[in-house]
């Protein structure tokens, strides 16, 4: 009777699963780069769910206001990063739960295209900057918040005396700089990612033909460059210029690190208009980010999520981006808050890196493979 | 029961096999697909896979650390643990229930809450620093041993380690005290009139050892194992190193995904292969190692024996308390560092003391549910956990407790490995394995507000058995001899032959439950989550997580930790209550 | 009732207690089956009751054939060890032996009656951790009343008592027994507990050495 039961729950339990060595196959775009909509992952019940990360852009009286305005309420669903979202867009295909994704950025963007991720909205919005729209216009994504991926440097250690500004990144694989920089690899962060494929254009353009980005970054990590799993790490732990200084388990063995060009400016916005960091921005090896909102390609709540796409964008929302979510609004004329030193510690890129969408969709894969290659 | 009953009670309900059945296709369930989805992505099998372990990227490494500070993380628990457990088994202390509660605290603190009190003690203020140990910028002493040695990181990796003695110290007592409290006196004052019993040395080899042994050897296993597969205290305390769940952990998002870094799935395949392989093994030693354990000692009545040793020692005093308040210092360091905000100015840091982190927390944002929401969520996900994991450890316990006494101890063995596998288990593949498994079959339930309740009775199922199968098996006999020969109804004959003396194992087994699932991540188990259904522990990691641009970002996370640590404590007071009128009611 | 076994045969793993025993009780008699410790004796009390296998062999009850090997609720047993429920009271350990049909006040009140019959009375509320081996004994016993059971098996029931009460006791009970003429087999290696408490001693290498003890020649 025993042996009975076990054997019948033994077929209970495979037979479910016989089947799921299938070979599963992605959606991806058709030659022309079109996409079929797929079909809505849920039934509709006038929640509109936003997958993003944790990201602090949305306040209550923000949210309440948008539910007040148009009766959807709103759930977020929650994931680390960029990247994150990217990936639990692909593992969800088949059945998508959530609505409206937020925080794509532009290294991102083009994959998500390409797995037919995304469907076109329907916004009617106007008073993008072009800057903002350069890496891409098309229908299946709106950008809501930019900007410039760089490095930053202890102003109070890089002063000319214990190390000198660099003039080219060359520099930073000399012996004065052995083990005082900190990245956060661009497999597993969004501004490593970033600053890689800025490094790949800074190398591709620089005057010696005989070296790429992987011959630096093999110098780098030779040079005793710190190689951190995020951003955080990078910039709380190792970073000395930050506000790392003040926060539990601070090494603050780097004196340079990949943020932001306005980092900078947010330092001072919250030190009392001061900071002791600023940025390197050497034509090329700044890259900007831009990060984007778009309808989910088998989402539920498609006017609800066009609707938050019109209201993230609107005038009272997008302009209050540095503050709210540490990042540029998309809006013309958008300027760096006055107060407290925001403005005027940021910096501007001289040259951002310029490499496409497409071409980093493209070659990702391959660079993240040479680049564990030649930081192992 | 009667001789035809007990034949028949000694066939199993059906309900138990059920039991037994769901909670090992809760383990098998996820693992299965997840390994399934890998090699459908990959097309590599996870056997193949195995044997690419050393071509992927970082895992020799992080298997080499794991063993390393795995092994010496449990020398040093069994080094400092067991006297701590003698002491504390011995001699009657008071608030004893309270110390014992506070000794089991750090065993259910979230990491992140641990790491950021660890840190707090090792920075240039902290206790651990101030003692001349720098393990965290590595300079004086440490930096010499690393220059001498050519050791990378060895400050950090004993900080790592005296992290986990930390958090595993309470496993040691846990297993040994009961054992020393509960020891019949007769045994060592006989061994003390013999020959062979005139030392102390002779005492600890004849009597002590072998009698603590199995108690330690288990205590030593899951030390051993919970080490192997730390992740958040890596991340946190040695930043530079990996073990193989944190190495999983840092690339397992984007596993299982077709036609997309295939690499990343092969990586995965291959290092969660083999550390499932290697915990499976642990943990049938464990179970080996248990069962030779629950073997009845000659027991005593605990209150007597200790009333018989007296009050510990001065040195036993010292030693106890002076180890509880090291155990609490990681603690009241988060405590304090949710009052106090520092900001950085040109003259360096400045330190304020402000309740705005309260203030805060209490509020949140929609980006974090206000407290209050955040511990309903907690303690619904918890309540729920209890409720689900309780009756099922039960059932399954039972089962395994007949399948023994049929003499059928092989199957019992077998399934008791089974029944552990959820431990075994990387947090990555259970999420893959969800994801896979959910969308595969039930795409609605991603957003039903209960799901983190899953990965929460799987990790607590192996402890509730752990709890319930020796008090089944203490169970005389003759209880349920002589309530078959008086007129009960079935479920009054049920109560008064088991059920009552289960009350206080179950007590306590709710208590941890409760405490596993205040503590746990949830989120680790799943890639994503609803932002709504934050627990105070997703909170704690989410708030912590973030750029602290703003300063009091960091107050905020230590407040919320703070109210964490505090329910946690309440849930284990309660535990001790239990216990201590188990021990009123001493059968 | 008359209590009858007949040619009953237990073995235990590879020990045979005994084979083809027979023991016939008559109605409200009390017989005491005498042996020294380890014979069998319990195995055989526990066969009466059904909690031991007989592999052969029958039980008759008022001369109607019991099912084999099954609890009666018309017999009972009381332990060598009074098995009394840690987390019930005196009260509710007597309670137990009532019916499932009892109303909680005639309960009491039957209980109370017991607990005055076996010298109890004020001990309602008493837990069982602080009792001594002959009140255990005792609450035992009254719980064994209440259930006014045909047939009583007591196997040693006073060996957790001293020696002085030892024999206050087995009067008391053999009072109660014969007051409400329940058929009753004691089994004990004591020879004057057996005298006191006994109508008829059978010595225990006398029962498994024959087959009849008392003439029955297993026929209706």
């Amino acid at each position: 009777m025993n042996k009975t039961i076990l054997l019948m729950t033994m077929l209970m339990l495979t037979t479910p699963l016989t089947g799921c060595l299938e070979r599963i196959e992605p959606i991806i775009a058709g030659e022309a780069g079109e996409c079929a909509v797929l079909e809505p992952g849920r039934t509709p019940d006038g929640t509109l769910r936003i997958l993003t990360y944790d990201i602090a852009a949305f306040s209550d009286e923000m949210l309440a206001e948008f539910t007040n305005q148009t009766g959807f309420e709103i759930e977020m669903i929650l994931t680390d990063d960029s990247g994150g979202i990217l990936e639990q867009l692909m593992q969800t295909q088949q059945a998508q739960q959530a609505d409206l994704t937020i925080g794509l950025d532009n290294t991102y963007l083009q994959t998500a295209i390409n797995f037919c991720l995304l469907q076109a909205h329907s916004t009617n919005v106007s008073g993008l900057s072009e800057t903002a729209l350069a890496p891409y216009s098309g229908p299946l994504a709106l950008p809501f918040d930019r900007g410039d991926v760089c490095l930053n440097y202890d102003e109070t250690r890089v002063d000319g005396t214990n190390l000198t500004v660099p003039t080219s990144l060359w520099n930073l694989t000399e012996p004065e700089w052995k083990g005082l920089t900190a990245f956060p690899s661009p497999v597993t962060s969004s501004p490593g990612r970033a600053f890689m494929a800025a490094t790949i254009d800074y190398f591709e353009m620089d005057e010696d033909n005989t070296t790429d980005a992987f011959d630096w970054w093999k110098a780098m990590a030779d040079n005793g460059a710190i190689f951190t799993s995020g951003w955080t790490e990078a910039y709380e732990i190792h970073y000395s210029g930050g506000y790392g200084e003040w926060v539990e388990g601070h090494l603050g063995d780097a004196a340079m690190t990949v943020s932001y060009c306005h980092s900078p400016g947010v330092e001072a916005f919250y030190g009392g208009n001061w900071t002791k960091s600023t940025s390197l921005t050497l034509p090329r090896s700044t890259f900007h980010q831009v990060e984007y909102a778009g309808v989910i390609n088998g989402g539920t709540e498609v006017e609800a999520a066009n609707a938050f796409i019109a209201y993230l964008l609107s005038e009272e929302v997008n302009r209050n981006m540095p503050e709210n979510n540490l990042m540029q609004s998309v809006l013309v004329n958008a300027t760096w808050p006055e107060t407290d030193g925001y403005a005027y510690h940021t910096d501007l890129p001289v040259l951002n890196a310029e490499i496409s969408n497409e071409r980093i969709a493209d070659e990702m894969e391959a660079w993240l493979s040479d680049w564990k290659n030649a930081t192992q | 029961m009667d001789a035809n009953a007990m034949m028949r009670a000694s066939r199993i309900p059906v309900t138990h096999w059920l039991a037994v059945t769901l909670v090992i296709a809760l383990g098998l369930f996820p693992m299965t697909l997840a390994l399934l989805r890998l090699w459908a992505v990959t097309g590599i099998s996870p056997v193949q896979a195995l044997f690419t372990v050393n071509q992927q990227p970082g895992a020799m490494e992080a298997l080499r650390f794991s063993l390393m500070e795995a092994f010496v993380s449990t020398m040093l628990t069994v080094g400092i643990g067991l006297p701590i457990a003698w002491g504390f088994g011995r001699y009657r202390w008071r608030n004893l229930r309270m110390k014992r509660a506070l000794l089991f605290l750090p065993f259910v603190t979230p990491p992140i809450v641990a790491a950021v009190g660890f840190l707090a003690l090792l920075s240039p203020d902290g206790l651990i620093h101030r003692l001349g140990l720098d393990l965290r910028g590595e300079t004086g002493m440490i930096g010499w041993v690393s220059s001498a040695t050519g050791w990378a990181h060895p400050g950090h990796f004993l900080a790592l380690v005296v992290a986990h003695v930390w958090f595993n110290l309470s496993l040691v007592v846990r297993f040994v005290e009961p054992v020393v409290a509960q020891l019949d006196p007769a045994w060592e004052e006989h061994l003390a009139l013999l020959p062979s019993g005139q030392t102390r040395w002779n005492r600890v080899q004849h009597l002590w050892l072998p009698v603590l042994g199995p108690a330690t050897l288990v205590a030593a296993t899951y030390t051993f194992f919970f080490s192997f597969t730390s992740f958040a205290l890596v991340k946190y305390l040695a930043p530079s190193s990996n073990t193989m769940e944190s190495l999983l952990g840092e690339i397992g998002g984007s596993a299982g995904i077709a036609g997309y870094r295939v690499e990343t799935s092969l990586a995965v395949l291959a290092i969660a292969t083999c550390q499932m392989l290697l915990m499976l093994v642990m943990l049938i030693m464990a179970g080996r190692f248990e069962r030779r354990h629950s073997q009845v000692l000659a027991l005593h009545h605990e209150a007597m024996n200790r009333e018989r040793h007296g009050p510990p020692s001065r040195t036993w005093s010292w030693f106890v308390n002076g180890a509880l308040i090291l155990l609490l210092a990681p603690l009241v360091s988060v405590i304090l560092a949710s009052f106090r905000v520092r900001t950085a100015s040109p003259t360096g840091p400045n330190t304020q003391w402000t309740l705005e982190g309260w203030r805060r927390a209490w509020s949140g944002d929609f980006s974090t549910v206000p407290l209050m929401d955040a511990l309903t969520n907690s303690l619904n996900y918890a309540g729920f956990t209890v409720i689900i994991a309780l009756p099922l450890g039960y059932a399954v316990a039972s089962c395994l407790v007949s399948l023994r006494q049929q003499g059928r101890k092989k199957m019992a063995g077998v399934l008791d490995s089974l029944c552990m596998l959820p431990l075994s288990m990387s947090a990555v593949m259970v999420g893959l394995g969800m994801v896979a498994g959910i969308l595969r079959w039930f795409p609605e339930l991603f957003t039903f507000p209960y799901l983190p309740v899953v990965p929460h009775v799987m990790l607590v199922l192996p402890f509730v058995i752990r709890l319930m199968v020796p008090a089944i098996e203490r169970i005389d006999p003759v209880f349920a001899e002589q309530a078959s020969l008086l007129p009960l109804r079935p479920l009054a004959f049920w109560w008064h032959s088991r059920g009552s003396f289960l009350v206080v194992p179950a007590t306590m087994a709710a208590s941890l439950c409760l405490a596993f699932s205040l503590g746990e991540f949830g989120a680790t188990f799943l890639v994503v989550r609803v932002g709504s259904w934050d627990s105070l522990s997703i909170m704690v990691d989410q708030v912590a997580s973030r750029p602290k641009f703003d300063p009091y970002v960091f107050p905020t996370a230590m407040a919320i930790a703070t109210i964490l640590m505090v329910v946690t404590l309440l849930v284990l007071a309660i535990n001790e209550r239990a216990r201590a009128w188990r021990n009123r009611h001493d059968v | 009732m008359t209590f009858e076994l007949h040619n009953g045969t237990v073995r235990l793993g590879n020990w045979t207690v005994f084979d083809g025993l027979s023991i016939t009780v008559a109605e409200g008699e009390i017989v005491s089956i005498l042996g020294p410790s380890g014979c069998g004796k319990t195995t055989l009390l526990r066969a009466c009751c059904g909690l031991e296998l007989l592999e052969q062999g029958e039980r008759r009850l008022g001369g109607s054939l019991l099912p084999n090997n099954t609890i009666v609720p018309e017999i009972t047993m009381l332990f060598q060890q009074p098995v009394l429920y840690p987390h019930l009271n005196v009260s509710q350990n007597i309670g137990l032996g009532a019916g499932k049909t009892v109303s909680k006040k005639d309960l009491q009140s039957r209980v109370d009656t017991v607990l005055k019959a076996v010298g109890l009375e004020g001990f309602n509320l008493r837990g069982t951790a602080g009792l001594s081996g002959g009140e255990a004994q005792r609450v035992a016993f009254g719980r064994a009343l209440l259930q006014e059971p045909e047939v009583i098996l007591l196997d040693e029931p006073f060996a957790s008592v001293d020696v002085e009460r030892r024999m206050a006791l087995a009067k008391m009970t053999r009072v109660h027994l014969k007051d409400r003429n329940i058929t009753t087999v004691h089994v004990t290696h004591d020879q004057e507990e057996a005298k006191v408490l006994s109508d008829r001693i059978i010595e225990w290498k006398d029962l498994v050495g024959s087959t009849n003890e008392d003439g029955y020649d297993g026929k209706e």
